[in-house]
């Protein structure tokens, strides 16, 4: 009994296990939320006031029904919502694929076609990505073959089974020391065996280009297998391959050859001219998502009439716009560059704030430059090979039949044009046609004095016909707010300004033929055939400063709010300039070395995090005063009415700081107001932990089906699918711009134009919504490349700011918009400033002019927070959640600031007031109901673990002093 | 003291000293990350503690076995303190959203941690093994 050493090693034992639970504990306790959110955990439960007879079915959804407790007590269809997202996902992947070339009708193919599957995409297709919208699996997704087979093709095994090999040997795209690579087999890997059973399967090779991208890099510039060096060219294997076929279609083996660009970023299509590769149709799939491959089958046997419009000029040369001019001069072609000094500074500064990059393209962003300097070049104002560069413009993308415009009448009204054009279907297949309407600004002397750029071509509006029959028409009317009229004026008036001059609305069916059109109508002579009946002049006889100087929204002053970001204007630059690309003179603004910039003495202070709060003499907020309220009963009341003051006076400050500081994927249970724990997820392609799995396909597509409905229809079904599994906010949609091809992120965001990017989120989030949840409309701002993410400052002139990167976060937020409830930040900065740390972003433009009335939280503040996503940084400047694992002591270094306090409250009372008014999670929550907190499994589980081992070694400890004892005596 | 060296506990011993010398200089040159700003107090002090227990152990051969468990303790609350400092570096990864991946500073400080303290067990256990064996003899 009283063996010492047994008792000394149990001790030792006991003590160990001990420690080490304490220790998961810790851990556990601290990343709660992340563990409730995996495990699926309700943290709460309502107690219910049996007598009340409220309806509290605030939300009523589709495919869920709630029963007498809400939002706990769900009962899904699940068979009912599985089809719904499978349906859902193969229309956006219907309407949104492009058809970008197809010679002699090469397309659509007979049904029991005998076809051949090129390249490892057609293994290995790409249906997703990686990153925060990857999907958990794509491998009960159905292949290529499956849905060429389900279309009625009948494809080559033999293939089949030599590209399944060349995978497992390793010719497979992947990202070895994260450089993006292809390694595709060559044709001399070609066997025998193979290459015979071309003949038997010959109606079609059928090509499948896949490029891969993901979160937290950007796409390979240098050092991949692609000819000149990037990720989206063709390697030297894969046109080795296709001149080697082209080879076969010449003597007759093939009939034709199909291109499947599966990828969500533009590939260079530079071999489209090649003479020795001759292709017969291209069509763009994107990344397709769980279940469409099967419209990409349909498509390819015209049972789909392809309706896609390009969401992103397709190029020849990645690296022809002026973003890319940029990239391509800085040290290993890289987006950021380190500040000259940065060694001067490395005592103070860490990794997140020595790297930046310079915008120099201003509004010249994807066709607006491309278009531009068409039109300059037209004009006799510059050099220019617009075919060199462009192989699809934005816009583009053709069709199993054809269609003409005609009627094109515009109709002024108050504060709009009512654009009407008569689309007929004049081929002999059923198809839609996406209807897109553009504008041209005059380019005036003022202009040209006060550094004001205009785009030749600007999208303003669209619409979809519906299916239309042969020879069947239909008027299609597009609403053009006149506001799309104003231009930035950032170093003339400080504001938006509406130019004196001729206004030009067009049609067509692309960009460059809208412009085609403008030119024609204005007496120049375009690059092809034009048709000036599609356009219409309107003339603003007065230069006007006033009208858009204040917001549509609020009726606050619009001024400048960013010269912090561009170096001509900011007033710590130090020597740092900018010399920004401007259609004044291409050739002499254009970039012909990297930016360098180094550090001021007011950069370095503006860089510096954790800055001193500045009280502004408001008075320290009341905590803890019970009121007898229930957030359930300010339901429907305005913001600023007294009872929310009232009802924020029940928190305690240790609850505001959990509810501020625990965002990770959820925001907290607050007992004292009775506010129910909500669950977030990822988006923006699908709903992460979803019951249904689904994926959509890349954004890129959705916004090219030019659809407002089926838009809409996709924020709906992501509503539905949240629900369904217990979540009521999405981190979606993405809306940053698509600013070059080589993007991490593109697959996540919508297009390279912001009109189109913004139009999207609007639809996208207003179906999402109406089912109660709320979009995290994200990445706010300038969040546009993946390299260097964790803090790069972005510096940029305004006018690109506020007309380009922030347009489609505008018409997601502004109430009479999408009206968009909550907001995720970025990782970046705008100029130095970490962007939820950006006053002028996060308060005087997201609040003061566009009247956003939800909250805003940080991206992931677990990997960055203790560096520069500050608590005391972001709550002080508009921020009112923090993606990470707080805790209720997490703020409380700052409890003697009255203005931080004010801070804390008012953050809490907007989250307070977008759950209450609209978040499916209050379903079944009536005034009288009680919410309190329920202890997990694993808590209790922990809890307990802690007990035992405790008292195991307690015993263990008493046994083996008095083991010592007996032993002395 | 020789002896002691020699003993197979006393080797284990110096080995789990030398992989805590190794983790704290590593620890110290390459601890502060965009995920940990400031190195962990609690990890620097366990181990600076624990170091002299060991060394001491092999120097003081009476009280050897019950320093060496000491020493144990200290390692293993260094590396239990390192994995709380480190956990939103850990938790990232793992979440792998954004390719980033365990450097190699970071792997080898993990492993020379969990060396030190398992090292440093065993020895204690060698050496209570040592002693026993000796009374009987």
């Amino acid at each position: 009994m009283f063996n010492t050493k047994r008792w000394r090693r149990l001790s030792i034992i006991t003590l160990t296990i001990l420690s080490v639970i304490i220790t998961l504990a810790i851990i556990a306790f601290d990343q709660a939320a992340a563990l409730n959110a995996a495990f699926k955990i309700q943290t709460y439960k309502i107690i219910k006031d049996d007598t009340s007879e409220e309806n509290s079915n605030y939300f009523e959804l589709d495919y869920t029904t709630f029963g007498p407790n809400g939002f706990s007590d769900r009962n899904t269809n699940l068979q009912g919502i599985k089809a719904y997202m499978d349906e859902t996902c193969e229309e956006l992947e219907a309407e949104g694929l492009v058809l970008l070339k197809n010679d002699n009708n090469a397309l659509p193919l007979a049904k029991n076609s005998k076809v051949s599957l090129f390249f490892q995409g057609s293994y290995n297709f790409n249906y997703s990505t990686s990153g925060s919208s990857a999907t958990t699996s794509t491998a009960d997704y159905p292949t290529l073959t499956d849905a060429l087979t389900r279309s009625g093709l009948t494809v080559n095994t033999t293939l089949n089974e030599f590209n399944e090999k060349a995978y497992s040997d390793g010719f497979k795209r992947g990202k070895p020391n994260m450089v993006y690579m292809v390694r595709e087999i060559g044709y001399d890997a070609y066997t025998v065996p193979v290459k015979s059973s071309f003949s038997e399967y010959g109606d079609a090779a059928i090509f499948v280009l896949s490029r891969d991208s993901g979160e937290g890099n950007d796409i390979t510039t240098t050092g991949s297998d692609g000819e000149d060096g990037t990720y989206l060219s063709l390697t030297s294997k894969e046109r080795g391959v296709l001149e080697e076929i082209t080879k076969l279609k010449n003597d007759g083996v093939f009939s034709k050859i199909i291109v499947i660009l599966n990828t969500a970023v533009p590939i260079q299509l530079d071999f489209i001219d090649n003479e020795n590769i001759d292709i017969d149709s291209i069509i763009w799939s994107g990344n397709v998502g769980s279940t469409g491959i099967y419209a990409l089958g349909k498509a390819l046997v015209g049972d789909i009439n392809p309706s896609g419009k390009l969401s992103d000029t397709f190029v020849k040369d990645s690296f022809s716009s002026p973003a890319m001019a940029i990239w391509e001069l800085n040290p290993n072609k890289k987006f950021t560059r380190k500040y000259e000094n940065y060694k001067d500074y490395t005592d103070i500064f860490n990794e997140t704030q020595n790297c930046y990059a310079v915008y120099v393209e201003g509004i010249y962003v994807g066709y607006r430059y491309y278009e531009t300097r068409y039109e300059d070049n037209i004009l006799g104002n510059t050099t220019y090979d617009y075919d060199a560069d462009v192989a699809y413009p934005f816009g583009y993308g053709i069709s199993y039949t054809n269609f003409t415009y005609t009627n094109f009448t515009v109709a002024e009204q108050d504060d709009s044009f009512k654009v009407s054009v008569n689309v007929k279907n004049t081929g002999s297949v059923a198809g839609k046609e996406s209807v897109q309407i553009y504008m041209q600004k005059p380019y005036t002397d003022y202009d040209i004095i006060n550094d004001i750029e205009k785009a030749s071509i600007e999208l303003v509006g669209f619409n979809k016909t519906k299916l239309l029959n042969p020879n069947e028409d239909e008027t299609v009317e597009v609403i053009i707010p006149k506001e799309m009229m104003k231009s930035y004026d950032a170093y003339g008036m400080g504001t938006y300004i509406l130019d004196d001059g001729d206004y030009y609305l067009s049609t067509g069916k692309s960009s460059h033929d809208a412009l085609n059109n403008i030119i024609l109508a204005k007496g120049y002579t375009p690059d092809s055939a034009a048709n000036e009946t599609l356009t219409y002049k309107y003339t603003v006889d007065e230069f006007d400063a006033e009208t858009y100087s204040k917001s549509l929204e609020t009726g606050n002053d619009i001024v400048n709010r960013f010269e912090f970001a561009d170096f001509n204007l900011y007033q710590n630059s130090g020597y740092n300039t900018v010399t920004y690309v401007s259609r004044k003179d291409w050739e002499g603004t254009w970039p012909t070395e990297s930016i360098v910039v180094s550090l001021s003495d007011g950069m370095v202070i503006d860089n510096t995090p954790n800055k001193p709060i500045i009280e502004d003499g408001s008075t320290m907020p009341i905590f803890s005063e019970d009121s007898g309220l229930s957030l359930i009963m300010l339901k429907g009341i305005e913001y600023d009415n007294e009872l929310w003051d009232k009802l924020l006076n029940q928190m305690s400050y240790a609850e505001m700081a959990y509810l501020i500081t625990n965002g990770q994927h959820n925001t907290v249970l607050v007992e004292s107001v009775n506010k129910p724990a909500t669950r977030d997820e990822n988006g923006p392609n699908g709903v992460s932990g979803s019951l249904t799995g689904t994926a959509f396909p890349s954004e890129g597509i959705w916004a090219s089906s030019f659809n407002p409905e089926l838009l809409k229809k996709a924020g709906k079904a992501l509503g539905e699918d949240a629900v369904a599994a217990g979540i009521t906010g999405l981190y979606a949609s993405g809306v940053n711009i698509h600013r070059t091809p080589f993007g991490g992120r593109a697959h996540e965001y919508f297009s390279e134009d912001p009109v189109l990017s913004g139009l999207a989120s609007m639809y996208e989030t207003i179906g999402m919504q109406e089912k109660g949840v709320w979009a995290y409309v994200k990445h706010f701002a300038v969040n546009n490349e993946e390299t260097n993410r964790n803090g790069v400052a972005v510096f940029l002139n305004e006018q690109e700011l506020r007309e380009i990167m922030l347009v489609p976060f505008e018409y997601s937020f502004r109430p009479s918009m999408g009206n968009a409830h909550a907001t995720m930040t970025s990782f970046n900065r705008v100029g130095v400033f970490w962007t939820s740390a950006c006053s002028s972003l996060m308060e005087d433009v997201l609040r003061d002019e566009w009247g956003f009335d939800g909250f805003a939280i940080t991206d992931m503040a677990a990997s960055n927070a203790k560096s520069f996503m500050t608590f005391v940084d972001g709550i002080n400047n508009g921020s009112d959640c923090y993606d990470g694992p707080g805790s209720k002591t997490a703020l409380d270094e700052y409890k003697s600031s009255a203005r931080f306090a004010n801070k804390m409250r008012e953050a809490c009372h907007r989250i307070l007031y977008v759950t209450v008014n609209d978040c499916a999670v209050m379903n079944g929550v009536s005034s009288t109901d009680k919410i309190v907190k329920q202890a997990s499994w694993w808590e209790i589980t922990v809890i307990g673990l802690i007990a035992i081992s405790g008292a195991l070694a307690a015993c263990s400890i008493t046994l083996l002093t008095l083991s010592y004892i007996k032993g002395k005596k | 003291m020789i002896k002691n060296i020699k003993s197979l506990s006393g080797i284990l011993m110096i080995i789990s000293i030398v992989a805590s010398i190794t983790a704290l200089i590593l620890y110290i040159l390459t601890g502060v990350t965009p995920f940990t700003p400031k190195l962990s107090t609690p990890v620097i002090i366990f181990l600076s503690i624990g170091i002299p227990f060991g060394i001491a152990s092999i120097l003081i051969p009476k009280f050897s076995k019950q320093i060496k468990y000491l020493a144990y303790i200290m390692f293993l609350f260094a590396f239990l303190m390192f994995v709380v400092a480190e956990i939103t570096y850990i938790a990232n990864i793992f979440v792998a959203i954004d390719g980033t991946s365990f450097s190699a500073s970071f792997i080898i400080t993990f492993i020379m941690l969990i060396a030190s303290f398992v090292l440093a067990l065993i020895s204690g256990n060698k050496e209570e093994d040592r002693l026993e064996r000796k009374e009987d003899e």
